[in-house]
């Protein structure tokens, strides 16, 4: 699975009210890290020809300089829809969490689903796959003791939430705000089914009778 | 050195050949002993929530102490991690002198790190801030992402004593 930057659009005045520490900006709102140690990775597989659009990030920025100069950067190389270009259209949009504790993925999904609920999307399906378990044996001691081992497990939960019927710039707003409330120890992964018009070329052949 | 060592002759209730089998036992070897603590005579051994239940109760009574994707299936960076968790704490109870009562909590949200805990009010306010803006400062460039401390004080330690055993 690429690991795909995906820029999201943010309308430019939101950029400086920013929180900052230390004076700078913490994230430029137009980024979405997607590196592991942020929590959540995004995935987009669009159903139709796929647009490549990675602007790798670099993984942490420290000074002032580079700061400004980066969301410079994304700002020129932002995909944002030019005037008069159609919107995208995703018939399903689908987020898969992964956490260690069910407790935190159900308060979650009560926040998004009460999140959903306000902005008028609509949360279709609520999937709770079966829990996968890491097991492993070790020896108890460090010398010799064959017969005595020690067992551990680490269980990752999953939890599903389908919105259907989303509009590029509906989805890229809902799915900020959600994944700025993701909680620690939690790992999301988006997918996203796009609708494409069928391409000029491809047409029904004269022998088909409509 | 012989290590001591029982033999016990098992019956029927192991093996349905009839065969008897001995079982070893080392007494050392069978017991766990990690994270609990041994119960004093005059009951004068103060013990926190944390302290007080054992690392069997994760996840039923107690929580994690660091709070990461980095083990969950498909998780990266596992043992980088781990590495700056421990320097993380290490730095921690050495800049505070004594002063950490709790755990120190580290939680990863996207690319911050929120290293919560418990301190005493042992030093002055403005001390605290400073520190606080120190750590900030210095983990910040250690671990080359942004560093929050969300610290809590309580007056007295004994404020955070679960029971004495």
């Amino acid at each position: 699975m690429r690991k795909v930057a995906s820029v999201l659009m943010m309308a430019g005045n939101i950029q400086g009210a920013a929180g900052s520490i230390f004076g700078r900006c913490v994230v430029p709102r137009k980024l979405v890290r997607s590196t592991p140690a942020c929590g959540f990775r995004i995935s987009e597989k669009l159903s139709a020809i796929p647009l490549l659009r990675s602007s790798l990030l670099p993984q942490r920025t420290l000074s002032p300089k580079l700061f400004h100069t980066a969301s410079l950067s994304y700002l020129s190389a932002s995909d944002d829809l030019a005037v008069g270009e159609p919107d995208k259209l995703y018939s399903l949009v689908e987020v898969e969490c992964r956490g260690h504790d069910t407790a935190v993925l159900r308060s979650y999904l009560t926040f998004v689903s009460s999140a959903a609920s306000h902005l008028n999307v609509s949360l279709e399906e609520i999937l709770w796959p079966k829990k996968h378990i890491h097991r492993w044996t070790l020896l108890k001691s460090v010398h010799i003791h064959k017969h005595h081992r020690v067992q551990y497990e680490v269980r990752t939960h999953f939890l599903i939430m389908k919105f259907a019927r989303l509009t590029g710039s509906t989805t890229d707003t809902f799915l900020e705000y959600i994944q700025r409330n993701l909680p620690e120890g939690v790992a999301m992964k988006v997918t996203k089914h796009e609708l494409h018009r069928l391409p000029e070329h491809v047409k029904p052949s004269s022998e088909v009778i409509v | 050195s012989w290590r001591a060592c029982s033999s016990l002759r098992l019956g029927h209730s192991l093996f349905s050949n009839g065969l008897l089998r001995g079982l070893h036992t080392t007494q050392a070897a069978h017991k766990a002993q990690a994270g609990r603590y041994r119960v004093t005579r005059n009951r004068s051994k103060p013990l926190t929530y944390e302290m007080a239940n054992q690392p069997c109760q994760i996840a039923h009574r107690k929580s994690w102490n660091s709070w990461n994707t980095t083990s969950l299936y498909e998780g990266l960076r596992e043992p980088e991690t781990v590495v700056d968790d421990i320097f993380i704490r290490k730095f921690m109870t050495g800049t505070w002198h004594n002063l950490f009562v709790s755990e120190v909590i580290i939680k990863r949200q996207h690319n911050m790190i929120r290293i919560a805990g418990i301190v005493q009010r042992k030093i002055a306010a403005r001390k605290m801030y400073f520190l606080i803006g120190y750590c900030e400062e210095l983990l910040s460039y250690w671990l080359k992402c942004p560093v929050k401390l969300e610290l809590q004080t309580v007056p007295d330690k004994k404020d955070v004593v679960y029971k004495y055993i």
